[in-house]
């Protein structure tokens, strides 16, 4: 199989899963098709320097890539609106709370929870991840949680107390 | 507890339809890297080249901007077009230093233009030279990353109409202590002397100025703002709790505050300080004692938030502008809250495909100056037009065009608009020179350097 070929197999395999966080990590359908084909793209141009499985390197690209467009501030303009997806099962009331309040919590939180919860990363792995200390996942994660409680209080329940 | 919240991140993204990944990407992906490669082997050869010494013809641009033609210092005028400012000029570098040539001292004279350039570096265009100012403003709220709570908040950055002042959302030294509040206020340079003044703004731990709007006679100033619950100057660390607005004394710096429902309103001010904002179908009117509050019927159910508004010399109405397929400028009558000429649009060609039409200042009673926005066949413009009303209908005038996709942080100084003569042709700004591109300079200069050898070792031979 040639890089090409391979790359597309790849693509092909895994843009239902990445396509799951990178949502979750930017709350936006279209800025995470943007992060998302950002992250393709730098892994096409590194193909052959890639060590291991490219979906570890995609994802690192997605985590660090997505604070890092926040602080370049390349999109000032705000989403249109939701996108039109059927929702899943679940308490849609809950879920769209979640969604909300996620929304405003600063990047680098989002995706301390995103990578914790979602991903189910050890703190340990979340740190590596990120290249930054235990100690500050330990603490994003706490004030990200903190912060979830304090901007909707039905998400309590969920949240439940911070570890 | 928190299994549940790994459920509902869960199902949040089980919702997600997967993304569209262009079929080009490992086309475009391996186009990169090639040029990767070229980069690095043209500064191997700059670097070869520079140990030989033989890199004269290697240029490298001053930091400076040049200076463009020499100025009539009597002739001010609008360029006829707004050069986009590049990104390797306008960045800030991991120590939040300006990667540019920026400028410290602001007794630069009037400017035609303000405007926000990429990595939120304000920059000013010289009224009498087309001179492109970059600035290094003292405390401008602009370069912290204040964008992350609200998902996208402008910083506000305001030209005086006459453009002799510039006004800009302002922070002070950060307190020692993390729970005491970030000084913060609006700055307002005079742009003769270089000196600037601040007006105080107080509220949780500081105040954002998110939008700046001048009085026709620049004696007044309104603006919104957001009250932060944490500011600290970090990367993406601030987070707000309540919408503010109000007004600023120019003369004597005096600083009122109004609570208003969202600080996105469209926000403008007339020359007796009457402050009104639009907010989606309700205008309200303040004039720093009393609020009404007015419910519009607008054409067509317009209509979304527009960032500013334009109070008519006579100020009997204010024109609003609007967003999307029916953007153009709405007249609202400020006694009645009605609106009776409907929607006015630019004429063609700056009609077709708009996507957003912000009136920037009144010239006379006719004729309005708007920023117009266009979603154009694969591209977006922004340009400058002058729009008449139907009663005294002129023919509108596309005054300026610009290289921006966005005309949101574009300021004008509406009154240098001489109809017979509203702009003037400046050069391009000579910026510095790019890494790229001093690399591919290198490159050929390191190529004909080789060549030249080559030619020189074969001529020596054939005479030996």
């Amino acid at each position: 199989m040639t890089d090409d070929e391979a790359f597309r197999v790849f693509v092909a395999a895994r843009t239902h899963a990445l396509s799951r966080t990178a949502y979750l990590l930017t709350g936006d359908h279209h800025l995470a098709e943007d992060l998302l084909q950002s992250a393709f793209l730098q892994a096409a141009r590194h193909w052959e320097r890639i060590e291991g499985h490219p979906e570890a390197y995609v994802r690192r690209i997605l985590y660090t890539q997505n604070i890092s467009w926040w602080r370049r501030k390349k999109y000032a303009e705000l989403s249109l609106g939701e996108h039109d997806v059927p929702a899943a099962a679940g308490d849609p009331d809950l879920r769209l709370t979640l969604e909300d309040a996620l929304g405003r919590l600063t990047a680098r939180q989002r995706t301390v929870l995103v990578l914790r919860y979602f991903e189910d990363l050890t703190e340990a792995q979340t740190a590596t991840e990120l290249g930054i200390g235990l100690g500050t996942v330990k603490s994003m994660t706490r004030q990200a949680l903190g912060r979830l409680r304090t901007l909707a209080p039905e998400l309590a329940e969920l949240i439940g107390v911070t570890p | 507890m928190t299994e549940r919240l790994k459920e509902e991140l869960a199902r949040i993204g089980d919702s997600v339809a997967p993304v569209y990944v262009a079929p080009d990407t490992w086309a475009r992906g391996r186009r990169a890297r090639r040029r990767d490669r070229v980069l690095v082997g043209a500064a191997a050869l700059v670097l070869i080249a520079m140990v030989g010494g033989g890199v004269g013809l290697v240029r490298h641009e001053s930091r400076e901007t040049q200076p463009v033609e020499p100025a009539d210092s009597d002739l001010v005028a609008l360029p006829s077009r707004i050069w986009k400012v590049p990104e390797h000029v306008a960045d800030q570098d991991q120590d939040g230093q300006w990667t540019g040539p920026v400028e410290t001292d602001l007794a630069m004279g009037p400017a035609s233009v303000a405007f926000v350039a990429a990595g939120r570096l304000p920059v000013l265009i010289g009224a009498s030279d087309g001179r492109y100012h970059l600035l290094d403003l003292p405390g401008w709220l602009g370069e912290w990353d204040l964008y992350e709570a609200e998902g996208g908040i402008g910083v506000g950055l305001a030209l005086s109409p006459d453009g002799t002042r510039l006004a800009y959302a302002w922070h002070g030294e950060l307190p020692t202590s993390s729970t005491a509040p970030v000084p913060t206020g609006i700055r307002i340079i005079d742009l003769t002397t270089g000196k600037g003044r601040v007006a105080l703004l107080s509220g949780g731990q500081g105040v954002v100025t998110t939008r700046l709007m001048w009085s026709p006679d620049g004696r007044w100033l309104a603006w919104t703002g957001l009250v932060a619950g944490h500011l600290s100057g970090a990367p993406s660390s601030a987070w707000y709790d309540a919408h503010l607005g109000g007004r600023i004394n120019v003369t004597t710096m005096s600083a009122e505050k109004a609570k208003i429902r969202d600080s996105s309103a469209g926000l403008s001010i007339n020359n007796d300080g009457t402050t009104a904002w639009l907010d989606r179908d309700r205008l309200a009117v303040w004039d720093g004692r009393h609020l009404t509050k007015r419910k519009i019927a607008f054409p067509n159910g317009l209509l979304d938030t527009p960032p500013t508004g334009a109070w008519s010399p006579d100020a009997t109405s204010i024109a609003f502008g609007t967003f999307g397929s029916n953007a153009g400028l709405i007249p609202v009558e400020v006694a009645t809250a009605t609106n009776r000429q409907g929607l006015l649009l630019p004429d063609p060609p700056a009609r077709d495909n708009l996507r957003r039409v912000q009136p920037l200042g009144w010239i006379d009673d006719t004729r309005v100056l708007a920023m117009v926005e266009q979603e154009l066949p694969g591209r977006r413009a922004v340009s400058l037009v002058v729009i008449s009303t139907p009663e005294t209908r002129a023919d509108d005038r596309l005054v300026t065009t610009t290289d921006f996709v966005t005309g949101e942080f574009l300021s004008v100084a509406v009154d240098l608009i001489d109809l017979d003569h509203p702009t003037a042709d400046f050069p391009e700004p000579d910026w510095p020179w790019s890494t790229e591109r001093q690399m591919v300079v290198g490159f050929g200069a390191a190529v004909g350097i080789l060549w030249a050898g080559y030619w020189l070792f074969r001529w020596r031979r054939r005479l030996l």
